[in-house]
């Protein structure tokens, strides 16, 4: 490069070199005796090594009056094993400072165990004990239970928290995605060591799981020591449920929850949306993005650029088995509550009627292939990318062919998929916020609802 | 320095090269090739203990700013490129410093030269920026501080805990203080601080370091230096001498809590190393003294938590706890958290213990390395608060050379009744019964 040639020229942007040359970075599987399948990701810049394993049930799998099973089971999988105590397991895991969790998201539940490469042993012996010998000891569920229901305390004095609550029940209705992940404080205190039992044995299993390791390790040691420490982990007969999609509910609905006094309105604004295994999902990722998926997405761009009504703001496509909600989710100040829904409003109305301009769709396709190498810049990230195709049953060239394809999208290919699946006449509107500063705006939005904290509705519709 | 202990440390070295530029910029070049990917990071060395009293919250506000104009940059392009790049842009103020960084695909390299070139030659802010970044300001503390349970907290803190310096008042500022900023005021700020003197520059990531070097100058070396000294707000009272306490009851918690503040030395110095190990070993996992005391036996807090505000001057230790009752009392969980200090005052940790804290340690500051981002925030922050970025290979080896009776004598000394600022979330249901 011939630097000092040229004179400065500080007035136009520099042309980028050429793109570097990147694939998705080779990952391998391997089955063990017991039937669990290992994927593996290499990396050797830092000494440090994660373990992940998901097991197919999430709180999906939550029975009526359990909300919250799978997610008390993941936090009772770690306290206590026919070898070690809770605080054995602890002691364990901080003096190597690693980190070993267990969480429940609404597909799978996963446990993670995080180590410098020179404590692999104990990384593998720890998770081993787990799935092989976890007792979910009565004393230990108390004491979870009396964490969750203080954090279940804690999260109701969250506007956003109580605003997902309610959005998730009114789009939802009927279906286990309106129940709550955490449970809700009377079923969690209703939940016994059976139910945590009956969970793990008709869930954990080989068969049911599969694991992805990252970072410092070689596979072939690694499926070697796993084979060995996983041997004893039986199958068992599995009681997996079966969802189906939810239908979007026609017209507008409102929902309010108060918060006397608050200077912010928490807003959820949306419907059902998408599986994650849908064909679509590569065009609806780029049309979420230009909507509200980025820093300069319309939305964010009006909201918080053009009015100052906000912090931030932004939509989503939350993707999960069956369709999960697409949103728009924001916090604005409470005089601006009305204004601002209603902006949210002409902007989802705006794309699903007149297709985007070229530039703006570059842009979205530029960030969206350009920022493909910082997505996956560690193992971490690479895992957990292999760890969705392995969840959802996508084909395992997805990552190798996605850049192509968003590559391949045209503003007039995605104003239909656009069309099809935005549908600003049945927006469900929830507020989290002052309600008596709120009411009188509100009512034009839609059938108005009051939800207390609990998500229960203490008001009959009121018309204006 | 304890050769045994130093042996165990992992080999994660970040090799770097250092140069100072004629206009002043220290420029930290850090090349890892292992993934398509750059980070460039900024750190000027200004805060919010930088700005005037009638400015409170000017320091962070301008960091808003910085992404709304400079010279060939007009308002909105800078995440426009960034964005199109494929790039992550952010930013943060704290007391000491504001940082600013860009993560690009390693072919862009030169597009965040360019940007970050430009708005440290000169900006070029207007005023319907101005107007504009103080409504995001103030939304940012309605949402963080004003409308989220127990957010006043470190507002409180420092009002407490800082009289007379400039710690007193919130990085965010006071709704009044940011509304009164103009634009001569922004002018002034940045020709003051945005000097390249007061900078260090780091590049971490996919390069070739002699021509990354070479257009670091190109774009760099041509911005003169700055016209006015820059003062730099001394302190270094380390504690304080009788405890102070505030009781909030008129704000929406869901559960009494009490936050403790100690009065701590400043950040990199021995003791303060000692003291990150010991808040460590207080509450760092579910083996740690203060979770097994408060949560797991005696079972009245559902959350504890100890951990550093470290500054340039002398910062913050906070213990912080959550009752596991809407109408529990605070006063069980203040006694069993001195009996734990206490205890560790008098009798000290044990070897197992330090070492575990040790271990943590080590993996932290691993774990904080897999991202080119986490190293050039390691580099330059060892530039602008050691002036010696050479620092981050060797303070595990510094965190290894402490001993139990360093731990020993830190809790002892700083842990004290007399240096902490006592500040207690009461909910309606116990402000009730007090009343009654």
């Amino acid at each position: 490069m011939n630097t000092h040639a040229t004179p400065l020229d500080r007035s136009k942007a520099p042309q980028p070199g050429p793109f570097p040359k990147i694939s998705f970075p080779k990952f391998e599987r391997s089955t063990l005796t017991n039937g669990l399948d290992v994927w593996t990701v290499q990396n050797h810049e830092q000494p440090i090594v994660s373990l992940s394993l998901y097991v197919r049930s999430g709180s999906e799998s939550d029975p009526r009056h359990r909300e919250g099973l799978a997610s008390i089971a993941a936090d009772l999988m770690t306290k206590g094993t026919t070898n070690r105590s809770a605080t054995a397991i602890a002691e364990t895991i901080d003096f190597v400072g690693g980190s070993l969790s267990a969480a429940a998201s609404w597909d799978a539940l996963t446990v993670n165990v995080t180590v410098l490469t020179k404590y692999l042993d104990v990384a593998i012996d720890l998770l081993s004990d787990i799935l092989l010998n976890a007792t979910y000891p009565e004393e230990e569920l108390e004491r979870v239970r009396i964490q969750r229901l203080a954090g279940l305390r804690q999260a109701k004095a969250d506007a956003g928290f109580l605003a997902d609550l309610v959005f998730a029940k009114l789009v939802f209705e009927g279906h286990p995605y309106s129940q709550q992940p955490l449970g809700t404080e009377r079923s969690v205190l209703a939940m016994t060591r059976e139910d945590v039992i009956h969970f793990a044995q008709h869930h954990l299993t080989p068969r049911n799981s599969f694991l992805v390791a990252a970072g410092d390790i070689y596979p072939d040691e690694l499926v070697k020591a796993l084979d060995n420490a996983l041997l004893g982990w039986p199958e068992r007969t599995l009681e997996l449920a079966s969802l189906s999609n939810v239908a979007i509910r026609g017209g507008r609905q409102v929902g309010l929850i108060n918060r006397e006094g608050a200077v912010q309105s928490a807003l959820r604004v949306g419907h059902v949306g998408i599986p994650r295994n849908t064909p679509d999902f590569i065009p609806l990722s780029a049309i979420n993005m230009m909507l509200g998926g980025y820093f300069n997405s319309r939305i964010n761009m009006n909201l918080r650029e053009k009015h100052g009504y906000t912090y931030g703001a932004r939509s989503y496509f939350d993707t999960r088995l069956s369709a999960g909600p697409f949103l728009v989710s924001t916090e604005v100040r409470t005089e601006v509550t009305t204004r601002a829904i209603e902006e949210i409003i002409s902007e989802i109305t705006r794309f699903s009627v007149e297709p985007v301009s070229e530039e703006e769709l570059a842009m979205a396709k530029n960030y969206m292939i350009g920022s493909f190498p910082l997505q996956i810049e560690t193992p971490q990230q690479v895992a957990a990318r292999v760890a969705m195709l392995v969840l959802y049953g996508l084909e395992l060239d997805y990552w190798d062919t996605y850049r192509e394809k968003l590559s391949a999208l045209t503003s007039v290919g995605l104003y239909t998929v656009a069309h099809e699946y935005l549908h600003p006449a049945d927006l469900t509107i929830v507020a989290s916020g002052d309600v008596p500063a709120l009411e009188a705006g509100m009512g034009e939005f839609g059938e108005m609802r009051v939800f207390d904290d609990e998500g229960t509705l203490i008001d009959t519709p009121v018309s204006i | 320095m304890d050769s045994t202990v130093v042996t165990h440390s992992a080999q994660s070295i970040i090799s770097f090269e250092e140069h100072f530029l004629s206009n002043g910029l220290r420029v930290i070049l850090h090349e890892d090739r292992s993934a398509s990917v750059v980070c460039l990071n900024i750190a000027y060395h200004v805060g919010s203990k930088n700005e005037s009293i009638q400015r409170r919250g000017f320091a962070h506000l301008f960091e808003h700013l910085l992404f709304d104009g400079s010279k060939n940059v007009p308002r909105g392009a800078f995440d426009r490129y960034i964005t199109e790049a494929g790039g992550q842009d952010n930013a943060y103020t704290t007391e000491d410093l504001t940082n600013y960084y860009e993560v690009l695909p390693s072919h862009q390299l030169e597009l965040a030269l360019w940007l970050e070139s430009d708005r440290m030659l000169e900006f070029g802010v207007s005023d319907i920026s101005l107007e504009t970044q103080k409504q995001v300001v103030k939304e940012e503390k309605r949402e963080r501080y004003d409308n989220s349970p127990y957010g006043s907290v470190s507002i409180r803190m420092n009002r407490l805990a800082y009289r007379d310096f400039p710690y007193w008042w919130a990085v965010i500022g006071d709704m009044e203080t940011i509304d009164a900023a103009t634009l001569q005021d922004v002018r002034d700020f940045f020709e003051t601080f945005y000097v390249p003197e007061n900078a260090a520059l780091v590049l971490a990531g996919d390069f070739k370091k002699e021509q990354a070097l070479d257009r670091i100058r190109y774009y760099f070396e041509s911005i003169p230096k700055g016209k006015s000294p820059i003062i730099h707000p001394i302190f270094d009272e380390a504690e304080s001498q009788a405890e102070l306490r505030q009781i909030v009851d008129a704000e929406p918690v869901p559960l009494p809590a009490v936050f403790y503040g100690y009065r701590i030395p400043a950040e990199g110095s021995r003791d303060y190393l000692a003291l990150d190990l010991l808040t460590n070993i207080l509450s760092s996992g579910d083996s740690s003294r203060l979770y097994q005391k408060l949560v797991y036996q005696q079972q009245v807090a559902s959350e504890v938590a100890a951990y550093l505000d470290g500054r340039e001057m002398p910062g913050l230790l906070y213990i912080h706890a959550l009752h596991r009752d809407e109408s529990g009392t605070v006063e069980e969980m203040e006694r069993a958290i001195e009996e734990v200090i206490d205890t560790v005052a008098e009798k000290g940790v044990t070897e197992q213990e330090l070492q575990k804290a040790k271990n943590r340690m080590e993996a932290r500051t691993i774990a904080g390395r897999v991202t080119v981002q986490g190293k050039a925030d390691q580099l330059a922050h060892a530039a602008l608060f050691y002036d010696n970025p050479a620092r981050v290979n060797t303070i595990l080896n510094e965190y290894a050379a402490i001993t139990t009776e360093d731990i020993r004598t830190v809790a002892k000394r700083y842990l004290r009744r007399q240096n902490r600022c006592t500040i207690v979330y009461l909910t309606s249901t116990t402000h009730q019964n007090e009343e009654v």
